[in-house]
């Protein structure tokens, strides 16, 4: 039995390292071994798995962990480490308690050689539902104090556009394992949410519910809502610069769907490309000096760069015939390119390679997106009326999936 | 060992002591920095999210369908309105085929008799990206525009709207029902 037990053990650590949503198998050679422990005592099953699930996933993606996939309970003041929980350097324990006051979080790093405490840490937060949040913290936390790098990734909001029905929206703020969820806009159709600043605190959305598309900025601490534009057609905000004084649209003020940039302090727009097609979906690249954007000038959607200074258009990669979403970042690009019917893998292109690197390899998979200057990569999985969203750290190549209860029309960090 | 520990012990009370310094997200108007939401750290506000709540949105539904031959045809389905008839398009094209020639002489037919402002709103199936398909969708909308003009209508008459993928008006996962989908529906403009 003590055999099964520990084949058993090694299949699940192996299941966990190999996950089959990615292409590539993945390194080990510079993370932590780390064993969970939970000592919460949370009734509730389906939540207390979810924690259990987001504490793993917040060290696997740091890039400086890796855990199994077993399930440990135990004591948060025990000095006693068991025999069982030795076999991996680290032993990290937490207990989440909901209280009168909101929520409390204890976690405690240990190294299981010698028992010592590598970090400890309390937190508190009035809004229980929020407790996602704080896992995220205890572990940028510990990862800061181990030298391994910032997760400030993890404490930021995700804006997105959910189907409600047809014709109907919603827009919600989560985190980015979709756990937390608040609704912030309901009724009738508004899309194309995109944070207006880094501080995410105004974002910028399509009004669908006029005679004619608008765009309007939201300041959330306020509620205040600000007319910014109104175009025939469609009307969609893609991009806003770093310093958030001028964003790209996608408008077609003649019926006619091409790239204008707005500034922000006259709401004076100029027209970018000028293609009698389809041009949508720009980014800003390199110094704001160019856009990289999706065009159907080859017949099929493809990806594209301008310059602001120039009216000559290149293609961004050679790769593929149809290329939908992307990316960029740095001079890494990541994109979605079209396998077969229904099916869209997501590929890393590094400046001055000619060789995209596959990041995913089955599904419909698109919105590939670098989450600031993390080595971290979103993307939506779409499965029929349902989304889920997806996360590579591209450089350990670890990955995490997570179900979105519904579909994502769009998404923005 | 003992200076490590010592450090992050140290590290930790002043954590604890001065709170983060990472700028937050403040929701619903509390400043997580003012709140007493917090007690560490981090960027989570409390409280009260805003609810913002806008008016409801149109949204057309077709009528059940009687068969996929038929429906190649596209002589049985309509989502339009006030006399007129939707049109039907390939996949990622917006070209008027054909077969569709008669529905877009029956649409110029209709506004030459009843002379009105009108909407024309193009769709498309779920297949692509949403901003992709909103441009699909215009395009869409404005081909059906400019053979309306070109029958004779005025072109100030005439709004276009792309509404994308967000208003099926069939959401199984079947050929037929995408079909339906790539549509241009014309009504009365409000």
């Amino acid at each position: 039995m003590k055999y099964l037990i520990i084949m058993i053990g090694c299949i699940s650590w192996l299941l966990g390292a190999v996950d089959a949503e990615f292409a590539m198998s993945k390194s080990i050679g510079v993370k932590e071994k780390i064993t969970i422990v939970d000592c919460s005592n949370i009734i509730d099953i389906s939540k207390r798995d979810r924690v259990f699930k987001i504490f793993k996933s917040d060290f696997g993606l740091s890039g400086s962990f890796i855990s199994d996939s077993i399930y440990h309970t135990g004591d948060f003041d025990s000095k006693l480490i068991s025999p069982e929980l030795k076999s991996k350097p680290y032993l990290f324990k937490y207990s989440l308690i909901n209280g009168s006051n909101g929520v409390e979080l204890k976690v405690l790093l240990q190294k299981t050689t010698n028992g010592e405490t590598m970090f400890s840490k309390n937190y508190a937060l009035s809004s229980s539902d929020q407790y996602p949040f704080l896992i995220h913290k205890s572990i940028g936390d510990i990862n800061k104090a181990m030298g391994k790098g910032n997760l400030s990734w993890m404490n930021k909001f995700v804006i997105l556009s959910k189907v409600s029905s047809s014709g109907k929206s919603q827009i919600i703020l989560s985190d980015y394992t979709m756990t937390y969820n608040k609704t912030i806009m309901s009724g009738g159709l508004n899309i194309f949410p995109k944070w207006a600043n880094a501080n995410q605190d105004k974002f910028y959305y399509t009004d669908m519910n006029g005679d004619r598309p608008s765009l309007y900025l939201v300041d959330i601490n306020s509620g205040k809502k600000t007319f910014i534009i109104k175009s025939d057609g469609m009307l969609v905000c893609s991009d806003v610069n770093k310093n958030g004084q001028k964003i790209l649209l996608t408008m077609a003020p003649n019926g006619q769907p091409d790239i204008y940039e707005l500034t922000v302090a006259t709401n004076g727009t100029t027209k970018i490309t000028d293609y009698s097609g389809i041009d949508v979906s720009a980014r800003y690249g390199a110094n704001d000096n160019e856009i990289i954007f999706v065009s159907n000038r080859s017949g099929k959607a493809n990806i594209y760069k301008k310059s602001f200074t120039s009216p000559s258009v290149t293609l961004a990669t050679n790769y593929g015939s149809y290329n939908n979403t992307f990316d960029y970042n740095n001079n890494k690009m990541v994109f979605s390119s079209k396998e077969s019917q229904n099916s869209f893998n997501i590929y890393l292109l590094k400046d001055k390679s000619n060789k995209p690197f596959p990041l995913t390899s089955s599904g419909d998979n698109q919105y590939p997106k670098f989450l600031f200057n993390s080595n971290i990569v979103s993307y939506v999985k779409q499965q029929g009326n349902h989304s889920k969203i997806g996360y590579i750290n591209i450089d350990s190549l670890q990955g995490e999936l997570f179900d979105f209860n519904g579909k994502i029309q769009s998404l923005d960090w | 060992m003992n200076k490590i520990l010592g450090l992050v012990t140290t590290s930790i009370v002043m954590l604890w002591l001065t709170g983060c310094t990472q700028k937050a997200p403040v929701l619903g108007g509390q400043n997580s920095e003012t709140g007493t939401a917090i007690s560490d750290a981090n960027s989570v506000a409390g409280g009260n999210m805003i609810g913002i709540t806008d008016g409801p949105s149109g949204g057309t539904l077709g009528r059940t369908p009687n068969g996929a031959s038929e429906m190649n045809s596209g002589n049985v389905y309509n989502s339009s309105s006030d006399g007129f008839v939707s049109l039907y398009f390939d996949v990622n094209s917006y070209g008027i085929s054909s077969d569709m020639q008669t529905r877009v002489d029956k649409n110029i037919a209709n506004l030459a008799k009843n002379p009105m402002n009108i909407k024309i709103t193009g769709n498309c199936d779920e297949s692509g990206t949403d901003e992709y398909n909103y441009a699909l969708g215009l395009k869409r909308a404005k081909a059906i525009k400019d053979a309306i003009v070109s029958g004779g209508s005025s072109e100030n008459s005439i709004t276009i709207v792309s509404l994308g993928e967000s208003t099926p008006v069939c959401t199984e996962d079947n050929e037929e029902c995408k079909m339906r989908n790539r549509r241009v529906d014309i009504k009365k403009a409000n």
